[in-house]
């Protein structure tokens, strides 16, 4: 027990120490920072406005807001059709290029590429593409007779549009995951399922899905935390709009800091958000972990 | 022999002179200024000829463009610090409010005044000055006048069968339009669906009558909304409160009538902004649309506007108004400021590179060079032989006669947010009425506003003729 | 069991519409680049046309991309050397330490990337303007790492658990400490880790945008900023944005081709475990 005690603060003392100074030392400014800011109306354009305490007004401020509150589900919303989609395709389309059929590994590097993309840029191409006379998409469509559909100048459509460009660019990010993980299934199930005369389905729903259910898990995660931050394809796509339809909990605190340099109201609302998003993950950790449990019974 | 000998001696002084001259005018010789710019044709025609200037006075100017989405962002945070980065800012003219009372931007009035000669003050459209002032102080240089005016297509309004069809209709002469209402028949009767017939011709794709912005995007639905505002009589403020008061009866009926040209417009309206919507008529695919002066500039050039390659022709006129009377013209200016913290030194070498910059001479220069700047220079845009060349400069020139400058409130960005978000929300149909839509945008500005006193809020929509201008 | 000639004739007809429809953006923003721009919006789209090389020479001449190139890779093998030193020391610390506290800390590591960017961005400005380090690749290099520090410790962590303890105690026994032991014994068995790391953390950095807007200038400005600058107040200049987009996304396309096999062992091994 010492032994392992002795061991820890060791490995605890040259590891860890260096990441825990270099992350304490680069962000604890800018957090008690924005902290300070959040008790305060602070309006960075407009320094003749007293730049006074104002306790947890802010935070009343964001917590009673129409707009705070449209802005979260709007973020769950879209949370929800880009992770479910992601989810669905990326598993589906692993399934396929996962084939041993000549052709298949170039299929499988090709489909990487939008993920390395940068976000502005998927911004801008996407864009590009919605435009909804001029752009490609709606031509294309209109050639199998579809549409046109007004992609990003719709208040009912705009989400989605946004929602298309994400999945386009992270599905890869799940299909790669999955792909490498069906690679590394054992055989044996399959024969015993396949022996039993089971269906194709059967032997995904009962056999291949439990197996992949940890990666999945962990990819769908990651992917959730930065879905929640989402920001540079708004940002280029439609700043939120048209109307409200496309404000995430980001454009709000854009919004508030920049457009209305009310940086207080912004930086509270970047508590809050901050603490729903530990709060969430807390709870997906702790299920985690209770499910792991009762395997390992 | 006489001649020559003083043609000799003029040499001789001129050199003399020119040499006197060198050694005076490069005070500012290794002096190095940064510009917070932006990649359009206000910085883009003067940015690659920099090195001239630095020749000439020994000034190095860097020129950083940046995205317009982001600009002002950066601009603000960079008037928060003391010790500046940039000492030349570039500002668009609605912002000058803003970066004026927080004393972001040197007052230029006495160099201005000091310098009148030679930058030629009276040659400069007295609006365009004013846009650039804040109480009265001129903060910043225009280097592109803006004007809201009316593009329409010539070649469709002078087609016999079109104005005849027209009159037959609406009974009146087709024309461009001098009030909101006609310009509402106009679109409407423009509007053609493929297969009908256009000018004689089959149409091979729908034809609209207008393209207007409805995007909410860096407020572009506002730009379009307050020219008809203040057509229909609407103000911003409360001349007694100096609060908000866009919710009156003109405003309201202002944003239904905006509403009523939608059927007119491509089915993306609520994305249209800027150049999406200015490039239906560069491509000549509306018939009727109002805009500001600087995408003007491209309907004479083949290289941008594909209406000039394929021969179609552009009229130009005054924005319409509601009772055809004359209105005061919507204007706006892009401009040069210089930071108020920079060192003395630099900012009088930043007004050195101003003067160059927006200049007569350069001006002139990019106009015979058949680049197209928004000019707010009244020798440039009176000349004959450049009327000529860009036939938009008479309604530049005559429109700004009778004009009233654009919102200039430090809260600008607050009204030009509500309101693009909430006329969004009204026009897509998600608020009911108008008046509900407007009371929302003008609520959120007031909680903002309310905090302040009277006289402050008075100071502040109080536009003070500027000081240069003074005799 | 052989898949019969019909579900061969299926499967290959779905995974082309497949790539189809995931590499056309791709494929637009090349064909965009290379158009000039009266016809960049003619309808039907032109797929047929001369192509000009205009657009990649607006960028080199109109801006100074080759110098934002290299501002660009700077900031990003800056910010991933960092990153991936002091970030996989992080996670093989919190792999090995059996403390129960140890998940705090990586939880707290971790929540690093979950804090709204747009908040910080102010007093970034402010305490690089303080410290001199304004428009200088140092500042972004320090900020992106604040991102990439969680992200090499949450994807090691997972190729650290697969390293059988039992290897590193039979070094330990043949006298090596426990640095040494990391290094030659432990170490050289997460290299697909270590790559996929570094490819995350570069792409991360060099895709970057908001950061690179407020805190770069002339001297320091990265390409996504050089990029969005032809978004300005009167256009958008598409010819010259998606040529530089093709630029941009020239070394995501290199990775991919190159260390495909790497990302997709690395990017599973870490997170299998989770």
């Amino acid at each position: 027990m010492s032994h392992t005690a002795n061991r820890d603060r060791r490995i605890a003392a040259v590891f860890l120490i260096p990441a825990i100074v270099v992350l304490f030392a680069t962000t604890i400014y800018p957090m008690l920072y924005a902290l300070w800011l959040s008790f305060r109306n602070y309006d960075l354009a407009k320094p003749f406005i007293p730049r006074i305490f104002v306790g947890l007004a802010n935070y009343a401020e964001v917590l009673t807001s129409k707009a705070f509150f449209h802005a979260l589900i709007t973020t769950f919303k879209l949370m929800a059709m880009t992770l479910s989609a992601q989810l669905v395709l990326g598993v589906g389309i692993a399934l396929l290029v996962s084939q041993k059929l000549p052709g298949m590994a170039l299929a499988r590097t090709l489909l990487l590429i939008p993920m390395m993309i940068s976000p502005v840029i998927v911004g801008l191409v996407w864009l590009f593409l919605y435009f909804p006379e001029l752009g490609y998409l709606n031509y294309f469509l209109g050639l199998v007779g579809i549409g046109p559909v007004p992609w990003i100048s719709s208040t009912q459509w705009a989400l989605t549009a946004i929602a298309i460009g994400d999945i386009w660019q992270w599905t890869p990010f799940i299909m790669m995951g999955t792909a490498a993980a069906l690679q590394s299934l054992s055989p044996e199930p399959y024969e015993a399922a396949r022996i039993d005369g089971n269906s194709r389905w059967d032997v995904f729903r009962y056999v291949t899905l439990p197996q992949l259910k940890p990666v999945l898990v962990s990819l769908l995660f990651l992917r959730a935390i930065d879905a929640f931050k989402i920001y540079d394809i708004i940002f280029v796509l439609t700043k939120g709009g048209p109307a409200d339809a496309t404000e995430v909990i980001s454009l709000y605190i854009y919004r508030q800091s920049f457009t209305f340099w009310r940086m207080g109201v912004g930086a509270a609302a970047s508590f809050v958000s901050l603490i729903i998003i530990s709060v969430l993950i807390t709870l997906f950790f702790k299920q985690m972990q209770r499910g792991q449990a009762a395997r390992a019974r | 022999m006489m001649q020559w000998k003083k043609t000799m001696w003029a040499a001789g002084a001129v050199l003399a002179m020119t040499g006197a001259a060198w050694a005076q005018d490069k005070p500012f010789a290794g002096v190095e200024l940064k510009m917070l710019g932006i990649g359009d044709t206000s910085v883009t025609r003067v940015a690659p000829i920099v090195g001239e200037f630095e020749q000439a006075t020994g000034i190095k100017v860097h020129i950083d463009q940046l995205p317009y989405p982001g600009l002002i962002d950066k601009i603000i945070v960079e008037a928060s610090s003391d010790s500046p980065t940039y000492q030349l800012l570039w500002v668009d003219s609605p912002w000058v409010g803003m970066l004026g009372e927080a004393g972001a931007l040197e007052d230029l009035t006495s160099r201005a005044k000091r310098d009148a000669a030679e930058i030629g003050l009276d040659d400069i459209i007295p609006i365009q000055l004013q846009e650039n002032t804040w109480q009265g102080k001129l903060l910043a240089f225009p280097a592109s006048g803006m004007v809201w005016s009316t593009n329409y297509r010539k070649d469709l309004f002078e087609n016999p069968e079109e104005a005849a069809a027209f009159k037959a209709k609406y009974g009146y002469d087709l024309a461009p339009a001098k009030t909101w209402a006609q310009y509402r028949d106009i679109a409407e009767f423009f509007t053609r669906k493929k297969g009908e017939k256009l000018a004689g011709e089959v149409l091979d794709k729908d034809f609209y009558g207008t393209a207007q912005a409805y995007s909410r995007v860096q407020g572009a639905i506002t730009h379009d909304y307050f020219p008809i505002m203040r057509a229909f009589g609407g103000d911003y403020w409360d001349p007694k409160t100096g609060l908000c008061a866009m919710t009156g009866e003109p405003h309201i009926k202002a944003a239904e009538f905006m509403k009523s040209l939608i059927p007119f417009n491509p089915p993306d309206y609520l994305g249209l902004m800027w150049d999406l919507r200015t490039g239906y008529m560069e491509r000549g695919e509306d018939a009727i649309s109002s805009y500001w002066s600087v995408r003007t500039v491209r309907l004479t050039n083949p290289a941008e506007a594909k209406v000039a390659e394929k021969g179609l022709v552009v009229g130009y006129a005054p924005s319409p108004t509601v009772d055809g009377n004359p209105q005061p013209t919507y204007t706006g200016a892009l401009s040069f400021a210089i930071n108020s913290k920079a060192t003395d030194k630099e900012k009088e070498a930043a007004w050195v590179f101003i003067k160059w910059a927006t200049s007569e001479k350069l001006m002139r220069r990019f106009a015979e060079e058949g680049q197209g700047v928004s000019q707010f220079r009244k020798s440039i845009l009176s000349d004959p032989a450049l009327q000529a060349k860009y036939p938009y400069y008479k309604v530049l020139l005559e429109s700004q006669k009778n004009a009233r400058r654009r919102i200039f409130h430090p809260f600008y960005q607050a009204v030009e947010e509500n309101f693009g978000v909430e006329l969004s929300k009204y026009m897509a149909g998600e608020t009911a009425t108008a008046k509900e839509a407007l009371e929302t945008a003008c609520n959120a500005v007031n909680s903002q506003l309310s905090i302040f006193p009277v006289e402050q809020r008075l100071r502040w929509i109080n536009d003070v003729p500027a000081e240069v201008l003074a005799k | 069991m052989t898949p019969s000639l019909r579900e061969k004739f299926l499967t290959y007809l779905l995974v082309i519409i497949i790539l189809v429809v995931f590499m056309t953006p791709i494929y637009l923003i090349l064909v965009s680049s290379l158009k000039p721009s009266p016809i960049m919006f003619s309808r039907p789209p032109r797929f047929i046309f001369t192509p000009t090389l205009q657009n990649y020479y607006d960028l080199f001449t109109m801006r100074p991309f080759h110098l934002q190139i290299l501002n660009s890779l700077l900031v990003a093998l800056g910010s991933t050397a960092f990153s991936l030193t002091i970030g996989t020391m992080a996670a093989y610390a919190v792999s090995r330490i059996k403390h129960r506290r140890i998940n705090d800390v990586a939880f707290w590591i971790l929540s690093m990337r979950m804090f709204p960017p747009i908040a910080v961005v102010v007093p970034y400005y402010i305490i690089f303007k303080t410290m001199g380090l304004l428009d200088t690749p140092l500042a972004l290099i320090i900020v992106y790492s604040t991102f990439n520090i969680p992200l090499t410790v949450w994807l090691m962590k997972g190729f650290f658990d697969e390293v059988p303890e039992a290897l590193e105690e039979a070094a330990q026994v043949d006298g090596h400490g426990v640095i040494a032991t990391f290094f030659r014994v432990t170490l050289p068995l997460t290299a697909p880790g270590l790559a996929v790391s570094a490819v995350f953390c570069f792409i991360f950095s060099w895709n970057e945008f908001l950061f690179a807007l407020m805190l770069t200038g002339s001297k320091s400005q990265t390409v996504t900023v050089a990029v969005m600058s032809f978004w300005s107040s009167d256009a958008v200049q598409w010819g010259r944005i998606m040529a530089g987009s093709f630029v941009i996304l020239i070394p995501g396309v290199i990775f991919v081709l190159t260390c495909q096999r790497w990302l997709v062992k690395g990017l599973t091994m870490g997170s299998v475990k989770g």
